[in-house]
């Protein structure tokens, strides 16, 4: 071929050299090829085995546990699907009788708990300079139990204070069991507790517990700042409720009133909403109490209630409630034409310094509107026992003149959830030994000398009553639906083994060898007390598939009130920490639905959820109503910084129509100094805004009655927020166009 | 021949693309090289790429499921009745080996018991897996008698587990339909079947 050709024509067209360059283009495209399969391949992927697998324990197949969410007092059944050996997903436990199947966000986000990278994996000790080590579970009862048992044998265990909650579970009970054998003092914190709603109930219905509230019966639901579709009580169990309630359990679509100063999730929901003077709500209750006894005539009011003294006419309340006297004269026409009413009382109107006798008259407006009996029945079983703020200032007091020695803290987080201005924090600092019982290095536990690591409630054994009510008796058994991740404790098996190991006493009371052990003990010595004659652990294998025990109330039980409760007294005028001059608005924290007091911001899924109502992520803010921002000048994002007596906080504004003039919303739950990397830093808290100041009857802690003030600091943020902005721009989307 | 040459010493000798014909050579040599790309590419998927990871244990399938008989359900105890196979756990492992003695030393087995003293599960590497919007499940395919070694090829011959290429293109979409087709399985064809 090439002999033939001439050379210059081979050349122009396709030369041997050209053969090679293209077969050397063609031969290097392969090989990158190839190489660039190889590079592509699917990562390597492994398929871990277990080591000895649990005996549930099928790959790709799931299992069901019911168990109880311990994320807030409400105690929902919920149910657990586990694959692998692992808790994957949360569902609500449809034979439960508070939730019956639903949950809330909180609730389905608390496997972010278990999995959490800053949960505590091991027993931690304090380095002395704000750090933690790790150490073990020897090392770390060792450092505890000679300690508690030298106490308990010379008779100074009233210098271990035991820092807990309020719950009803066997886990409490040990604690109790503990504190008692040793010897020491109990506090049981939080800051929005049942105390004056409790004490409210004992006056007038006359049962010692929570009233159970049926909303799904009543025709009228009036509610005076609680929020129960937001975060108040059992908001799963209330919104089920609500939906019976609106569609005719009480024989046509139920009409709901809100009262509160700054509208709620259930204001939101509400057909009426009347922005009441806070802490005016007791006097508004008992007017309309009054109006109806006075419509019905004296032989209908229960006996010795013919009149109520103090009681203000409809005109008069409304005045000092600020709100249009027409209103006020609806409401009492509708309460007095309603055949199955229910008035509620809490939030914030729960949490003044008039507290009690503001959810006395609540009660009392049942009593006269017959509810009592109907609507509201007894909760037996419930009453849950908080610390009134004279104890906590006794430990104060303790800590300071060197009288505390120990103090344990379980499962509670008072650095954040409670007012500095209580003086916790120098009170630890100054107690010899502080050991906390957390899974998260919260606030309270990084101030601890020892973190003794314990389970989150898919690991454990517990039970609890839980705390709405649900007009049976029921309780809900907590069971371990996989195994521990890490090397942890629940509280009742550190207990248990503080116990043991310190000896004497302490041991003879807490003989058991785990928290299972101890929570069947528990079920069987109730069994027994309650009379059941079935088979116990028949009963209780059954009770762990179904994840509750209910039983109908006796015969009687759920009309118990007590015939001769006084006629209360008109609550007094409301009384703020901090003067009206120096700080004008009245301070209305609230719970949003996602953080509550503070468990949630641990939770990413939480921080993620914007809140239902304003939609704002991951952050903290100031509601101030138009008109009183037009006054100072704020727009949205502008940073305010909010100052009380008790401390100072800044956060950016939120222009809220749905709050009074006169009040600031702030929502609880952020401004973590520690609790890991999701809550720490994030936001403030308005927790620290609040005045040491107490409800007058209960000494419960008064959470709404302080005064701030408002500074413009100059600074903008944008916020996070998934909506735009709530005006309509002038389209005309809902009535005539705004003025904006 | 001679035309096609006179027709390229046309084309290339034409005065204006005189100039270019460097460019154009260039050109076929990139086309030429992304067409072997192509082919390079996609012999690596279809014909050389037996998948064969070393496994954290040199773990003989051709000994315990071929020379010893011991039947795949022993290990993989949930094809049966679950979505996955399952790998067996250390324990199941070491439930026999405990009594082996004499294979006690072999550094394999050595391994096995190394894991089982530590307390750790074994990071086995996955040969065979279908991508995640394919929702394949084991127990209708074992209890409708299909053979493990009709998708996993003849495991008990393999000394050290391989994803064999000709398998590699049988484990596709068409082979699974052909299947189905042939066997009439009931909704076999559906998408929904196995996308959801
Ligand atoms: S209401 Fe409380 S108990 Fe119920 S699911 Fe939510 S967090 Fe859990």
């Amino acid at each position: 071929m090439a002999a033939t050709a001439s050379p210059a024509t081979t050349d122009a067209m396709l030369s041997r050299r050209d053969i090679f360059k293209y077969l050397a283009g063609g031969g290097v495209g392969v090989g990158t090829g190839l190489l660039l399969g190889e590079v592509n391949q699917r990562p390597l992927e492994t398929l871990l085995s277990t080591h000895i697998p649990p005996e549930d324990f099928s790959p790709g197949m799931d299992t069901w546990y019911n168990t109880l969410c311990r994320m807030c007092p409400a105690g929902c059944g919920i149910s657990v699907r586990v694959r692998e050996g692992r808790a994957k997903k949360i569902e609500g436990n449809p034979g439960h009788p508070v939730n019956r199947g639903g949950t809330c966000a909180l609730g389905q986000a608390s496997l972010n708990a278990l999995y959490n990278p800053d949960r505590l994996r091991s027993p931690m000790r304090s380095d002395g300079e704000g750090g933690f080590v790790e150490s073990s579970w020897d090392e770390a009862l060792e450092a505890i139990a000679p300690r508690l048992g030298a106490m308990q044998s010379a008779g100074m265990g009233g210098r271990t204070w035991i820092l807990t909650g309020g719950s009803l579970s066997s886990g409490e009970e040990a604690l109790d069991k503990f504190g008692e054998a040793l010897g020491a003092n109990i506090l049981r914190l939080g800051l929005d507790t049942p105390a004056t709603e409790l004490a409210a109930a004992k006056a007038i219905y006359g049962f010692n517990g929570l009233p159970h509230y049926d909303i799904a019966k009543a025709d009228l639901v009036v509610s005076f700042g609680a929020d129960f579709l937001g975060a108040w009580r059992s908001p799963v169990g209330y919104s089920k409720a609500y939906g019976e309630f609106r569609e005719g359990g009480g024989g046509h679509r139920g009409y709901l009133v809100q009262v509160e100063s700054r509208m709620s999730l259930t204001g939101v929901n509400a057909d009426e909403w009347l922005p009441a003077r806070p802490g005016t709500e007791g006097a508004l209750a008992l007017a309309l109490a009054a109006e109806l006894l006075g419509r019905s005539g004296p032989d209908a009011a229960p006996a010795g209630w013919e009149d109520l003294p103090g009681a203000l006419s409809l005109d008069e309340a409304a005045a000092l409630a600020d709100l249009p006297a027409e209103r006020l004269h609806a409401l009492a026409e509708r309460l007095a034409s309603a055949k199955t009413p229910l008035v509620l009382g809490g939030g914030a109107a729960g949490a003044g310094a008039n507290a009690t006798e503001t959810l006395t008259c609540v009660a009392a407006l049942n009593r006269v509107l017959g509810a009592a009996g109907t609507t509201v029945r007894p909760n037996l079983a419930h009453a849950p026992r908080y610390s009134a703020l004279s104890e906590i200032e006794e430990f104060v007091a303790g800590a300071a003149n060197g009288e505390v020695s120990l103090v344990i803290v379980a499962g509670v987080d008072p650095l954040h959830d409670l007012p500095d201005s209580l003086g916790l924090r120098g009170a630890l600092d100054r107690a010899e030994l502080v050991v906390a019982l957390d899974s998260f290095p919260s606030d309270t536990a990084s101030a601890a000398d020892w973190i003794l690591a314990t389970d989150t409630f898919f690991e454990t054994w517990d039970d609890d009553i839980s705390l709405p009510g649900t007009g049976k008796l029921s309780v809900t058994l907590q069971q371990p639906v996989q195994k521990r991740l890490y090397d942890t404790l629940s509280v009742t098996d550190i207990v248990l083994r503080l116990a043991q190991r310190s000896g004497g006493a302490l041991a003879e009371a807490l003989p058991h060898e785990d928290a299972e052990a101890y929570t069947r003990s528990e079920w069987a010595t109730a069994w027994t007390n309650l009379g059941i004659q079935d088979d116990f652990d028949a009963g209780f294998r059954q009770v762990q598939q179904q994840g509750v025990w209910v039983a109908d109330l006796a015969e009687g039980m759920a009309d118990q009130f007590s015939a001769e409760a006084a006629a209360p007294a008109a609550p007094p005028e409301p009384q703020f920490a901090g003067d009206a001059s120096e700080y004008p608005f009245v301070l209305h924290p609230f719970q949003t639905p996602g953080l509550r007091e503070g468990k949630g911001a641990r939770l990413p899924w939480i921080q993620e959820l914007p809140d239902p109502q304003t939609s704002v992520a991951y952050g903290s803010w100031v509601e101030v109503n138009p008109a009183t921002a037009d006054g100072l000048d704020l727009r949205d994002g502008d940073v305010v910084e909010v100052s009380s007596q008790a401390g100072t906080v800044t956060a950016p504004v939120l222009r809220y129509p749905g709050v009074r003039p006169d009040v600031i919303a702030m929502p609880l739950g952020q401004g973590h100094q520690a609790n890991g990397r999701y809550a720490q830093g994030r936001g403030v808290n308005p927790a620290s805004l609040l005045a040491a100041r107490g409800d007058d009857i209960t000494g419960a802690l008064a959470w709404a009655a302080t005064r701030v003030a408002l500074r413009k600091t100059g600074e903008r943020v944008r916020m996070t927020k998934t909506s735009g902005v709530s005006r309509t721009l002038g389209r005309q989307i809902l009535g005539p166009a705004d003025e904006h | 021949m001679i035309a096609r040459r006179q027709g390229l010493e046309l084309f290339v000798s034409i005065g204006v693309f005189e100039a270019a014909r460097p460019v154009i050579k260039g050109l076929i040599i990139a086309v030429l090289a992304i067409i072997g790309a192509y082919i390079g590419h996609w012999a690596h998927g279809a014909i050389l790429n037996d998948y064969t990871p070393l496994q954290p244990i040199e773990f003989s399938h051709e000994v315990h499921a071929g020379e010893n008989e011991i039947s795949c359900e022993y290990c993989h105890s949930w094809a049966g009745r679950s979505a996955t196979a399952g790998v067996p756990s250390v324990e199941t492992c070491v439930g026999c080996h405990k009594g082996l003695t004499e294979v006690r030393d072999t550094p394999e087995v050595v391994k096995l018991f190394d894991y089982w003293e530590r307390g750790e599960g074994i990071p086995w590497v996955k040969i065979h897996d279908t991508p995640d919007f394919v929702h394949f499940r084991h127990k209708p395919h074992i209890r409708g008698g299909v053979e493990c070694q009709t998708c996993h090829g003849p495991v008990e011959e393999m000394a050290r587990v391989t994803r064999r290429v000709d398998l590699n293109e049988n484990l596709r979409m068409p082979w699974c339909i052909d299947c189905h087709t042939e066997e009439d399985v009931a909704n076999g064809r559906d998408c929904l079947t196995c996308h959801y």
